[in-house]
């Protein structure tokens, strides 16, 4: 099993390692290319004032790999990076609870009949074409607390997919298995218990891990425009202050996409564990 | 469209379940889709199935039978005719939980064990967990299932899974067994066996079961009596008395009688198909 296990993780593993070598190889031609080595030392830190501007930012344009890894763990930057990073997925997961809820309760809710569909199903839609970008400062100003207006935001890109694909799921039976529940008279409570949720459980998990990732982002970009905690924040303040904190940016981005890696991959493993009788995960079930 | 089930008196149905008729099928028609489109399925169908009868359906595709199984079933309503069954209506069979379903495909729950899936009526009609439990598995060894109780129902051959389906149907005792084509997706061996193992079972529920079928010798092993059924619109043709003793045993198709019966059927479906 654990044999097994690292069979499967060990080409994931090469070509992450492939990438990095690759990309550190390319990076570095490229800086030595530009910045002779007498200012080397100085481009790299970003603090000499001796060194031409346009040689200092090289950095900010193609990093180093190693220097981008060495920026998160240094232990004068990581712990902030970190905590920036929780504070920003803390939201992210509270928003995601609350609109995969909000969403899944709407489609129960459409799904009792097709005239209640059709007049929610519109603004549903209409909701989404609101840029994430202009309802961010406007979520803000009527709450004036950025921890609600990053959960509201989360929340929001987060219930759409829910929905739509939890109708979908709900709708999605086998006539003979809701034969099968008519038949037996059963109440539509049962039918939705034992039959249409567990069956709509598949798509709801597809939509989750959609969200999983759009959430992180939705949290981030409230942070973008104008909060005081959270990963978005370290990724604007790294980018006013200059090349000298090129690799602080650079490190933000990565726990930033970190974050969304991680829940996705959480949602991910609790999706393997609810759905074990999914023809997907069956393999590992065995029996 | 008028629901003309409300139509059987009282009277007619307590005087069926007296005299043991479970079900009571009179002039029976289903039209599906209206106006001059509509496509006859269903023509003046008379049919009486005493209870604890087994009562096999046979006929060309197209003849109605799962339509008419439906009809008992009350999953469909009919165009014009009265149905009763043990002196309901079928809505009120229905409602009475009378009815054991299986269909030609398992439709087991892949979410739930196989015990969990025998236990599905028992949980709907809320019968306490310990006494679900044992009824289930009660079923499950009547269908020699046992010992897979905590299996998924896609870790069974598809055999199995027709078994425990046929387990989920009997678990709380229907009056009624309706069973569409059961049997049609598997193997002739497994066939064969799941049919000696579905006449065992029944010898000790007396269910009246209803049974479709596509295969003549299948209709003629299991049966009291076989319908034949004619195509489009489905009407009744003709009904075989199968006089075979039981208990029947795999020897059975052996039997000059079973061939005699099987001849007899056949010769009713080629004048049907003509």
């Amino acid at each position: 099993m654990a044999a097994a296990r690292l069979g499967r993780r060990l080409p994931v593993g090469l070509a992450l390692l492939g990438l990095l070598v690759a990309w550190e190889l390319v990076a570095w031609l490229y800086f030595t290319a530009s910045v002779p080595p007498a200012f080397q030392a100085g481009a790299i830190s970003g603090a000499d004032p001796s060194v031409p501007a346009d040689m200092r930012v090289v950095q900010t344009k193609l990093p180093l790999p190693h220097l981008v890894l060495a920026a998160l763990v240094d232990p004068s930057n990581a712990g902030q990076l970190w905590l920036a990073g929780l504070i920003t997925l803390r939201s992210a997961v509270l928003g995601f609870v609350v609109g995969g809820a909000i969403g899944f309760g709407l489609a129960l809710l459409m799904a009792q009949s097709r005239p209640i569909e059709r007049s929610l199903l519109p603004y549903a839609i209409a909701s989404q074409m609101v840029p994430v970008i202009a309802l961010g400062p406007i979520v803000y100003s009527m709450f004036k607390d950025e921890t609600v207006a990053r959960v509201l935001i989360a929340a929001y890109v987060t219930f759409f997919p829910v929905t739509i694909n939890s109708l979908k799921g709900l709708r999605s039976i086998d006539p003979n298995a809701l034969a099968l529940m008519t038949s037996l008279a059963a109440s539509r409570a049962q039918v939705y218990l034992k039959l249409r949720i567990p069956a709509a459980l598949p798509y709801v998990f597809a939509a989750l891990k959609i969200a999983a990732t759009t959430s992180v982002i939705g949290a981030i970009v409230v942070e973008l425009m104008g909060a005081q905690q959270g990963i978005g924040v370290t990724i604007l303040r790294t980018q006013y202050y200059g090349p000298a904190n090129a690799y602080k940016l650079w490190g933000a981005i990565v726990v930033a996409s970190l974050l969304g890696i991680i829940f996705f991959q959480a949602v991910a493993a609790v999706e393997r564990v609810v759905l074990r009788w999914q023809p997907e995960f069956r393999a590992e079930a065995g029996g | 469209m008028a629901n003309r089930l409300d139509a059987v008196s009282d009277s007619d149905g307590a005087a069926a379940a007296a005299d043991g008729r479970a079900i009571m099928l009179r002039s029976v028609s289903m039209v599906f889709g209206g106006g001059s489109g509509g496509v006859q399925a269903l023509q003046n169908v008379d049919l009486d199935v005493r209870s604890g009868e087994f009562v096999s359906l046979i006929g060309p595709s197209g003849c109605g039978k799962s339509t008419l199984l439906r009809l008992i079933g009350d999953l469909l309503q009919p165009s014009a005719g009265t149905l009763s069954v043990n002196g309901k209506t079928p809505r009120q069979a229905r409602l009475g939980r009378e009815y054991g379903i299986v269909f030609q495909q398992p439709v087991l729950y892949d979410w739930r064990t196989v015990l969990a899936n025998v236990q599905l009526p028992l949980e709907v009609m809320q019968v306490p967990a310990a006494e679900r439990r044992s009824r289930a598995l009660e079923l499950l060894r009547l269908v020699g299932l046992e010992e897979f109780a905590d299996r998924y129902p896609w870790q069974l051959s598809g055999g199995m899974q027709q078994r425990v389906s046929i387990a989920r149907a009997l678990s709380f005792r229907p009056a009624v067994l309706l069973m569409d084509e059961p049997f049609g997706a598997l193997d002739e061996m497994t066939r064969e066996r799941l049919n000696r193992e579905l006449l065992n079972v029944w010898s000790d529920t007396h269910t009246a079961i209803v049974f479709v079928t596509h295969s003549i010798a299948e209709a003629v092993f299991l049966s009291d009596r076989v319908v034949v059924m004619s195509p489009r619109p489905g009407r009744v043709e003709a009904i075989v008395s199968i006089d075979l003793p039981r208990p029947r045993a795999a020897e059975t198709r052996d039997e000059p009688r079973f061939f005699e019966l099987v001849a007899t059927v056949r010769r009713h479906l080629r004048e049907v198909d003509e």
